[in-house]
């Protein structure tokens, strides 16, 4: 979602600066981490996010950061096909972002043994209402959750002095929640139908 | 000449000039500060004073987790020195995200 800009731009132009500035100070590490800066260019970033850890190593997702208005508002999150630009609708991003609930205190060998027994439950962090619809992340800090009808109650006002809504903070959650636990491709192969017999001509009476 | 190789721990400290004490590179919430911590203490004391140098007060030490180059978690209630950490190394202290959903 892009809006028109209401804030003096020279301000947001500034503090946009600054977020870009200070990934490029780390840009090393992020690199590793499989995070490729591909655009900075007031008011948007686009970050690309690979799966470093598959073979082949795998292109995630584009994420499009606008910071128009920041930071009176936070910054918009839209997850886009990074050839053309083109905002994804749910069905086609192909990567899902997931917190795990209730195992905020759980050892490693207490979480291995639920997920070996399938009873890990997770909450999904990116919404749409439609497989059709464009999905939205939501995060406090994030432009969509402070928009939507029902956090009203949460300004992004409370959370603007906090460091949520900071570029590093949501690429973070993006890649903790989204790619670093990625760790093999998932295939579902179509049921095979049987269709008859493949016969030997050697077998057959002449 | 014979050269004189310097051990591990010598290294470690010299951006000091302390035996017990590091510098560790904390890049808070992408904004990057040099904290001086003491091998024997907590981790913990390291994300205090992060916050305090970068002047991110709007939320509790407990609300942070710091993590190594490869996003890992490290746990602030062992030593430093247990942990292994070097001068200079860059570690990354995230705020932990807020109720989703």
């Amino acid at each position: 979602m892009t809006e028109r800009q209401f804030v003096d731009e020279a301000v947001s132009r500034r503090k946009f600066e600054r977020e870009v500035a200070r990934y490029r100070d780390s840009e090393e590490v992020y690199r590793r981490r499989g995070w490729f800066l591909l655009e900075a260019d007031f008011p948007t970033v686009l970050v690309l996010f690979a799966a470093l850890k598959v073979n082949p190593r795998a292109l995630v997702c584009a994420a499009r950061l606008d910071f128009t208005n920041y930071d009176l508002v936070p910054p918009s999150v839209t997850f886009v096909d990074p050839a053309t630009g083109a905002a994804l609708p749910m069905k086609s991003l192909g990567f899902r972002m997931l917190r795990a609930t209730g195992l905020a205190d759980a050892s490693p060998e207490t979480v291995t043994a639920l997920a070996q027994q399938q009873r890990l439950t997770f909450q999904e962090l990116l919404q749409a209402h439609e497989p059709d619809d464009i999905p939205f992340l939501c995060l406090p800090g994030i432009r969509e959750y402070h928009d939507h009808p029902a956090h009203t109650g949460d300004s992004w006002l409370l959370h603007r002095r906090s460091g949520e809504g900071s570029l590093h903070f949501i690429l973070e959650q993006i890649w903790a929640s989204g790619v670093n636990p990625i760790q093999a491709p998932s295939y579902h192969i179509q049921q095979m139908s049987f269709t008859g017999f493949q016969i030997n001509a050697l077998a057959v009476p002449r | 000449m014979a050269k004189t190789s310097k051990g591990a721990s010598e290294a470690q400290t010299e951006a000091t000039g302390s035996k017990n004490k590091v510098a560790l590179t904390i890049v808070v919430n992408g904004d990057a500060v040099s904290v001086e911590a003491n091998m024997n203490a907590p981790l913990h004391t390291v994300i205090t004073k992060a916050l305090s140098e970068s002047g991110n007060l709007g939320q509790p030490p407990e609300n942070w987790e710091l993590k190594d180059e490869a996003g890992a978690v490290l746990d602030a209630s062992k030593k430093i020195e247990e942990l292994g950490l070097v001068a200079g190394q860059k570690l990354f202290l995230s705020l932990k995200a807020g109720a989703a959903g």
